[in-house]
């Protein structure tokens, strides 16, 4: 047993680790005093700067081996830190973003967004399960909150039933913890006696506390059948805060999904075969999300169906349960950042500028900005997963090591997940297909809101500059890979 | 020195194009189609240049079998416990690719002039055309998958938009449904390239890991058997193969991974069948999309008839053959089994399309639609003669696919003349076009006897070797792979395409003169303009049907290696 003080001394020492934690944490107060004081402007460069340093703090202090800290709470690797780094960029992007156009309520919009990557933070560094559930809990409420931010009644709507949704499934969670904890006597999952009281427990009480918690995870990353609020939500939610709905808590939930699948896995020794579940939950989340947004009128609507079906194609790394597809799952949602975060860019700015929500507005916008019209098509191209995109390379990247997985184990589901993975590319090719379809073949109905002469604005440069890391990551995937590869998956 | 990067010239050079277009200022928009036109004069320079230089080589079929090579290292990836993955910019040709080549080269110039009176949104038209022509280029000398498979998809992208942006009333509809046809194609070929190249290595990169042969030492025959051998005994460790897409090391069986899911000692069933029949089905119906074969076909018809008139030409001239290339050089060369297993059902689909396509002909009130189904039946021929796997046949559906590039290349710009004049395709509202239009209608009849088969012409030279293949097909084991009742049925295809031809001659351009809806004025004879579009392809038809030697001596090599590869396995 450890006196008080080795504790304490062993907390200092971790928070030494901490940095980029502290950094953000330092940040989230500094905003709200800046904000107390009334100095608005200050915010965007602040939180621009806050994040800059996080990220050089990431880079700089990149981990060697794995450690445990704060008593074996945080589990801190070369993986987590690339997750964090993948976080850290979505909310510098999302900020970006958000220069455009005026939000009600600055302050609190930057301070609420820090508070979703600081929880993404902790989900990805989580090893117990309490810590898991603050880490949702943490993004979940600051999402709550950002919901509201159009300040309407559809906004309003939107946030009461991600809010009433969100804590029905947290509580599902916190209740499947307990059914774990009952069993294992311990909520260290990534220690070798849980997965050993795992894989000794009943199968009965086990399956329900362990899908119990998935419900939660799964709740968090909009995977099918848990993704009811996400049309709702990015349909009603200011455009730059669905930008970092659609990446930082999705890509946090999905980390957590993929160290949390190994551990239920079980070396495949468990009785339960987790791999065929995830797998019909993927499928289920391809097709529900790209046929759904086959219909859907407005642009933003539309890509909360994506995204729904991008989780689904998230999943399938998880299921190839390799070190070759967990790093494909990091190159997968390193480029689902950028080309998501692009298209939000592209369709916040037209939002901005000439009150474009629906997709039949779209007509004819080529004629006033050609260049965002021909980015916007190489980014739909990508989100497709066609070439010369990177969209494309991850997907050949992650259906390659599903492959191999499939012909390690010949799990039928899995070849089914292959199959209609790859399918489903023709049914996103019609909806992601719309967007062009009308910018380009149907010509202006009505005059364009905003006249003004300077049509080559500064969001030319910021999307051509992430359509340009699209382009080069198919062309040399490689430079992305090398750094990738160089990560110590523990496995 | 510029001689070894012909073939990349011939691709970067469209694409670069483009790109300066792009950028070119709204004054000189007049100048647009020269560039289009001086990269296509640039192309056919250096495609002369690649004809007399390319010497039939009587090779085996491999590396060595291909001329122009160019192989630069493009991605390397470490996959670990998995070994390496290697993709090359890798290009060159051979007798089955030459041909199609200068045939490409061919039709992107007539493509170019035929558009010379585009007048709405100049410069993106030219620059997808620019962006066509390079990933068509690009798809025929391609010999890495993963290039090839860029270059395929690349395609689509352009293509959609020049019918979508500059065809006929039902554009929309038409270049969605291409898109998406040829994508569903694309996506078969995608889960077989993914198969493949976890599947096969890269011999020389292999022995370079093993330590066989130092970086940059040549590879001998020598040491790629000593690599095979220690591959097919299992000797190496995983993480010691380097996987490829080389187009090439995947037809060899030697270099396939022997436990490996497509592995041709003991194949690995999927859902009882062999993993490998399965590759083969599978990037048959993706290229057969693209041919297209019936019943995979139904895109064909509209993307026709809705493309505007040059990209129709480039539809039918080019694009169809590359849906026939990719059974050559991918399905059946790196499934040979697949190929022999299935030659009983790839021949009776080459003539259903021949039969079907013939019959829907006959049965077309639009002229535009005749045509495009006489292209259905008319590439029934090459799957027909693929199958046969003779070296007549096969030859014959290269030959094929040569002469229809050239012939339903001027057949669609027929059509587009008479579109341009009357904006009416239907058939029965003209009559008695000859008194009116002597020199059209002489074309005309050239055009519909040379695509009927009259000898003289190269359909003929083509739709014999054909027959000829098909009526003695080889044998396997003693059983040949087709009855003979294949090749009598094709003979009936052609009867057809007589009836449909010289129905339509009859029905338009002899009897009264008479024109529904328009006033007899506008119709004027062909100008001097669309003369010249004429005058190549028929120099070509007549070139290739009276001195067949000029594409045979060409391809003849290469096709024979073809026919032994497939059939020693």
């Amino acid at each position: 047993m450890d006196s008080l003080t080795d504790k304490i001394s062993n907390n200092l020492i971790s928070l030494s680790y901490f940095t980029p934690e502290l950094i953000l944490i330092a940040g989230l107060l500094l905003l709200i005093i800046v904000d107390l004081l009334k100095k608005k402007n200050l915010l965007f460069p602040l939180s621009l700067v806050v994040l800059g340093l996080a990220t050089w703090q990431l880079l700089i202090s990149w981990p060697q081996e794995a450690l445990l800290l704060f008593e074996g709470f945080i589990k801190l690797d070369q993986a987590s830190t690339a997750w964090r780094l993948i976080l850290v960029i979505g909310a510098f992007i999302s900020i970006l973003i958000s220069a455009r156009g005026t939000l009600r309520s600055i302050g609190e919009f930057y301070t609420l967004t820090f508070g979703i990557v600081l929880g993404g933070h902790l989900l990805v560094l989580s090893s117990h399960l309490l810590i898991v559930y603050l880490a949702i809990e943490l993004m979940s409420i600051s999402a709550y909150a950002l919901t509201l931010f159009t300040f309407d009644k559809r906004g309003s709507e939107a946030a009461v039933k991600y809010l009433v949704f969100g804590a029905v499934s947290s509580a599902i969670m916190l209740y499947g913890i307990s059914w774990i904890y009952t069993l294992t006597g311990s909520l260290f999952f990534l220690e070798p006696e849980f997965t050993g009281a795992l894989l000794s427990a009943p199968i009965v009480p086990l399956s329900i506390g362990l899908s119990l918690v998935l419900v939660g995870i799964l709740f968090k990353s909009g995977a099918v059948p848990f993704h009811v609020w996400s049309p709702d939500v990015y349909t009603a939610a200011p455009t730059p805060v669905v930008a970092l709905f659609s990446v930082v808590p999705k890509l946090a939930a999905v980390a957590f999904l993929a160290k949390w699948f190994l551990v239920i896995h079980l070396f495949g020794l468990g009785s339960i075969d987790w791999v065929t579940i995830l797998s019909i939950l993927a499928i289920l989340s391809m097709l529900f999300g790209n046929f759904s947004a086959l219909r859907q009128q407005n642009a933003k609507r539309m890509m909360a169906y994506s995204s729904i079906a991008h989780t689904g194609f998230l999943m399938v790394p998880i299921v190839s349960l390799s070190e070759q597809a967990t790093r494909g799952l990091l190159f997968y949602a390193f480029v689902f950042l950028i080309m998501n975060l692009a298209t939000f860019l592209v369709i916040h700015f037209f939002e901005q500028k000439q009150r474009i929500r629906n997709i039949k507005e779209y007509a004819g916008i080529v004629k006033k900005y050609p260049l965002l019209s021909i980015l916007l098509v190489v980014l739909m191209v990508s989100l497709v997963g066609l070439p010369p995109t990177a969209g494309f390379t991850a997907k050949l990247l992650i259906f390659t090591s599903l492959w191999e997985s499939y012909a390690v184990s010949g799990k039928p589901w899995v070849l089914a997940l292959f199959i209609f993975g790859l399918l489903n590319t023709v049914v996103a090719l019609f909806f992601y297909l719309k967007i062009p379809f009308y910018m380009i073949f149907r010509s202006m109905e009505s005059q364009p809101v905003d006249n003004e002469t300077n049509s080559f604005p500064y969001e030319n440069y910021f999307a051509g500059l992430l359509v340009l890391a699209l382009l080069v990551l198919f062309f040399k995937p490689d430079w992305l890979l090398g750094f990738i590869n160089k990560i110590n998956f523990v496995f | 020195m510029l001689q070894a990067y012909s073939l990349s010239i011939l691709i970067f050079l469209p694409l670069l194009a483009a790109f300066l277009l792009v950028f070119m200022p709204k004054p000189l928009k007049g100048y647009y189609k020269f560039i289009a036109l001086g990269v296509s004069i640039i192309q056919l320079i250096i495609g002369v240049n690649l004809y007399l230089d390319y010497e039939s080589l009587n090779a085996p079929y491999s590396i060595d079998a291909f001329q122009f090579v160019e192989r630069v290292p493009w991605i390397n990836l470490d996959l670990q416990s998995l070994g390496k993955l290697s993709a090359e910019y890798f290009l060159g040709i051979d007798g089955l690719s030459v041909g199609l080549v200068l045939l490409s080269i061919v039709v992107l110039l007539i493509g170019v002039l035929a558009s010379w009176n585009i007048q709405e949104k100049v410069k993106a038209y030219f620059s997808l055309y620019l962006v066509l022509n390079a990933s068509i280029i690009g798809c025929f000398v391609a010999l890495d998958f993963l290039l090839f498979y860029l270059f395929f998809e690349f395609m689509l992208l352009p293509m959609y938009f020049l019918i979508g942006l500059w065809g006929g009333p039902r554009r929309e509809y038409a270049s969605i449904k291409f898109f998406l046809y040829t994508l569903l194609g694309s996506i078969f070929i995608l889960i077989v390239m993914i198969g493949l190249y976890t599947s096969v290595i890269d011999p020389g990169a292999t022995a370079t890991e093993l330590g066989l042969i130092a970086d940059g030492q040549p590879l001998t025959p020598f040491i790629i058997d000593q690599v095979q051998e220690r591959l097919q005994n299992g000797e190496i460790m995983p993480n010691q193969l380097v996987r490829t897409f080389n187009m090439v090391f995947m037809t060899d069986a030697g270099n396939v991974i022997p436990d490996s899911f497509l592995s041709t000692l003991n194949p690995q069933l999927v859902l009882g069948h062999s993993a490998r029949f399965i590759g083969f089905l599978l990037l048959f119906v993706g290229f057969a999309i693209k041919v297209p074969v019936v019943p995979f076909h139904t895109w064909l018809p509209d993307a026709h008839v809705e493309a505007p008139t040059p990209i129709s030409v480039v539809l039918a001239g080019i694009l169809l053959k590359i849906g026939g290339y990719g059974l050559f050089r991918t399905a059946y060369l790196m499934f040979p089994d697949g190929a022999v297993h299935y030659a009983w059902w790839v021949g009776l689909l080459g003539v259903i399309s021949i039969i079907y396509g013939a019959f829907n002909a006959l049965a077309s009130e639009d002229l535009k639609r005749l045509i495009a189904f006489s292209s259905v039946s008319h590439m029934g021929f090459v799957l027909l003669g693929l199958a046969a796997l003779s070296v007549e046949g096969v030859s014959g559906a290269i030959y094929q696919m040569v002469s229809h590039g050239f012939i339903s290349a001027a057949l669609f710009l027929i059509a587009g003349v008479i579109y341009d004049r009357t904006h009416d395709r239907l058939i029965e509202n003209y009559s008695g076009l000859a008194s009116q239009m002597p020199k059209y209608t002489v074309i005309v009849v050239i055009f519909f006897f040379a695509s009927l088969g009259l000898p003289g012409f190269s359909g003929f030279i083509a739709e014999i070797l054909v027959l000829l293949g098909s009526f003695g097909s080889a044998t396997v084991e003693g059983i040949p792979l087709l009855p003979r009742g294949m090749a009598v049925t094709a003979v009936f295809g052609l009867v057809l395409s007589a009836a449909y031809y010289l129905w339509t001659i009859q029905r338009m351009f002899f009897g009264k003169y008479h024109v529904k809806r328009v006033s007899s004025d506008s119709i004027i004879d062909i100008n001097k303009r669309e003369f010249t579009l004429f005058l190549p392809l028929i120099v070509f038809a007549l070139m290739l049907g009276i001195f067949p030697s000029v594409l045979l001596d060409l391809i003849n090599d290469s096709v024979v290696s073809f026919v032994n590869t497939i059939l020693k396995f």
